[in-house]
């Protein structure tokens, strides 16, 4: 007996060391999931996902994992740059790979487990972010949040008390490394940000090898007023693996959040992003960008709430599309009555590289108030065989003039990132796949 | 240095080009004029190896070898230049950018080390000077937002990097002004050696003033129906393209 089971079955009987929260909580949370149950094919807002066969299939619950290669854990580490980092394994933190350096006072890093303990010995910071788990990612309406609040193994906390600028970025890395067996993880992150603080956060999730694999992640990220947050998550899975990711972000008044998704890889990856602009004033931001070959299928979801006046939103979404890869974007906005002054833009761009490739848009827009300026828009196109011809003629070859204009294509999402030492690791990452695909 | 011989070519099914003929010598200007539509910057397009033109007859050497079933990267690394009748934008692409990766894919095609960056940038302002181009607009991305005159500088400023043996000129005159149309033409002049030629497509025989060509032809119905001097580009000047034509269908 290898220990596997559905995801029902680990819900029904969570085992005693799994879970983020506990007791009757947990066993409420697992109930829930339950009920919630995954999405079906009649599911409208999934119909995009590829989770068929998913509640059948037997699945280890993630633990130990084996040591990660050199080359897996610094495939997204800036170079000659010191960041702190936690390192998560099949949803274990590494203690040994984990890098903390002395921080500013009050500023807290790493293991949400071990913060639970310091709470129980009376820290009143661990205490204050333990508070914030879930208050964001809607367990009781949102499956896969109550899944990972229940079953998580352990989950990395960030918190930043008022008035504090972490100069060096935060970097977390979350690997998916299975065995023989097909695995579940759910990788958390939970960020709390004080007034007038400002940290930059870097999430680098990794798939690798041949073996299915099923990983919820759940990110969330509370902004106190005038507060700055960069969040940057990149994901490369396998064509074996499919994820679930969801990023909640709450920013309260003059607070400032950009929050950057770069997608490879995967059978099936589901991005949901939930920004909830709460006080006058705040702004967000979020980009999303994938590159995809194969088979794989990105599915992004946004929907951004803007609940007070004078705040304002920017999605903006490219997909790079080769052989039969597929995307979709769905971009809610929603205006509350009194959000006034809002001044609300999406747009969406996918560059298909092949005759199979696809790629859809819905914007659903949905404005209360009456003095909001609110625009969308969608582009789907292939390279332009004119600048291709350009190129070449000044004697650039076929692929690298390809590579050239693609990279062009999605240069501004880079563009976008300001933390200066992820803006390479980043561009190497697209010139890597760009040369992988092409 | 180039040899086309009875070439045939259609677009869209629809042929363009009816039996042209024409003999580049190295060393040579040759220009080339004649009406809208006749099939001038078909020519240029077929020469540098555009998509979607089909070549039913004739042949082209350069060099002493067959053209035709050469990339068009290929084409420009043997050293074929073509100035575009509207050049592209590329946005996103940095002008600067794309023009070392271009120097350094032809260097690479001749068996020669990369230009090292230092070289490159004296170049390049080197150059700038005799184009009177901006330094700022190198920043910027491929064409992106310049002026029409701009474009066509630009044409000739990547010409002047490139240092092609064959330069196709495609109406680089157009839609400049007296000031730049003297550029453009210094600029050409600055290549002319004894292994250097060029086919020099425009409409104005104001840019041969400045631009000597060694034969001028006029291309009408997809051939070329008459070749002379230069007092051949006065003679079209004053009288128009209407007696040659007719010439032709006579
Ligand atoms: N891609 C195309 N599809 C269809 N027809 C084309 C295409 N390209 C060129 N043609 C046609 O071929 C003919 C010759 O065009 P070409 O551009 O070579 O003329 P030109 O001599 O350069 O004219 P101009 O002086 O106006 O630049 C025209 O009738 C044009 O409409
Ligand atoms: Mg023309």
């Amino acid at each position: 007996m290898n220990g596997a089971r559905t995801l029902a079955g680990w819900l029904t009987d969570p085992p005693e060391d799994a879970g983020l929260v506990a007791g009757a909580e947990r066993t409420r949370l697992a109930l829930r999931a339950l009920e919630l149950g995954l999405p079906t094919a009649r599911d409208e807002a999934w119909r995009y996902s590829r989770l068929e066969g998913l509640a059948e299939e037997e699945l280890m619950l993630a633990g130990e994992g084996p040591a990660p290669t050199a080359p897996q854990l610094t495939a997204l580490t800036p170079e000659g740059v010191r960041v702190d980092r936690v390192v998560v394994v099949n949803g274990r933190l590494m203690p040994e790979l984990c890098e903390i350096g002395p921080l500013p006072a009050g500023v807290g890093f790493g293991s949400l487990r071990a913060m639970a303990r310091a709470a129980q010995g009376g820290l009143k910071e661990a205490a204050d972010l333990l508070e914030r788990l879930d208050s964001l990612c809607r367990p009781d309406q949102r499956m896969f949040s109550a899944l990972n609040t229940a079953l998580a193994g352990d989950a990395t906390g960030l918190w930043v008390p008022d008035g504090v600028r972490l100069e060096r970025p935060l970097l977390v890395i979350s690997l998916v490394l299975p065995g023989a067996d097909a695995l579940l993880t759910q990788p958390r992150l939970l960020v709390v940000i004080g007034r007038e603080s400002q940290a930059s956060v870097m999430e680098a999730h990794g798939g690798f090898g041949p073996t299915p694999y099923f990983c919820n992640a759940v990110s969330e990220f509370q902004l106190g007023a005038g507060a700055r947050l960069e969040h940057l998550r990149v994901q490369r899975d396998s064509p074996a693996g499919r994820r679930v990711s969801g990023a909640f972000l709450r920013v309260e008044a003059g607070a400032h959040v950009r929050s950057h998704t770069f997608t490879t890889g995967g059978r099936s990856v589901r991005n949901e992003f939930q920004l909830e602009l709460a006080g006058a004033g705040a702004r967000g931001e979020v980009n999303g960008l994938a590159l995809l070959s194969g088979e794989s299928v990105v599915d992004n979801h946004t929907h951004v709430t803007h609940l007070a006046p004078d705040c304002e939103s920017r999605q903006t979404f490219r997909s790079i599309l080769a052989e039969r890869s597929r995307s979709v974007f769905t971009g809610r906005i929603l205006v509350a009555r009194d959000a006034q002054r809002t001044d609300a833009v999406q747009s969406f761009a996918g560059l298909l590289l092949s005759d199979t490739a696809r790629a859809l848009a819905r914007p659903q827009l949905e404005i209360l108030a009456d003095n909001v300026k609110c625009t969308h828009g969608a582009t789907v196109g292939s390279l332009d065989p004119d600048s291709l011809f350009y190129l070449r003629s000044r004697g650039i070859p076929k692929a690298l003039a390809r590579r050239l204009m693609i990279h062009a294509f999605c240069s501004d999402m880079l563009g976008r990132v300001r933390t200066s030492e992820m803006i390479n690791p980043l561009d190497r990452l697209v010139t890597r796949t760009l040369a992988e695909q092409a | 240095m180039l040899q086309i011989h009875n070439l045939h070519a259609s677009v869209a099914g629809k042929e363009i080009l009816k039996g042209l003929t024409l003999d580049v010598k190295p060393g040579e200007i040759h220009a080339i004029m004649g009406p809208n539509g006749s099939g001038k910057s078909t020519l240029a397009n077929v020469l540098a190896g555009r998509d979607g033109y089909e070549v039913t007859a004739g042949d082209v050497l350069y060099q002493g070898r067959n053209l035709l079933d050469r990339e068009p990267e290929e084409r420009a690394g043997d050293g074929i230049f073509l100035a575009f009748q509207y050049p592209v934008e590329i946005p996103g692409v940095p002008n600067l950018y794309f023009l070392r990766m271009a120097l350094n894919a032809q260097r690479r095609h001749r068996g020669k080390p990369e230009i090292p960056a230092e070289d490159f940038l004296r170049l390049v302002s080197e150059k700038l000077k005799l184009v009177h181009l901006e330094d700022g607009l190198q920043k910027r991305a491929v064409n992106e937002g310049f002026s029409g005159g701009e474009k066509k500088r630009n044409e000739i400023f990547q010409m002047l990097i490139l240092e092609p043996r064959l330069a196709l000129l495609d109406e680089t005159d157009s839609g400049l002004d007296i000031d730049a149309l003297k550029i453009v033409a210094e600029g050409v002049n600055a290549m002319r050696s004894p292994d250097f030629s060029a086919v020099v497509v425009t409409h104005y025989q104001r840019l041969l003033d400045y631009i000597v060509p060694d034969q001028v032809h006029v291309l009408a119905g997809g051939r070329i129906v008459k070749t002379g001097g230069r007092e051949l580009a006065l003679e079209l000047e004053k009288c128009g393209y209407g007696w040659l034509t007719q010439e032709v269908t006579a």
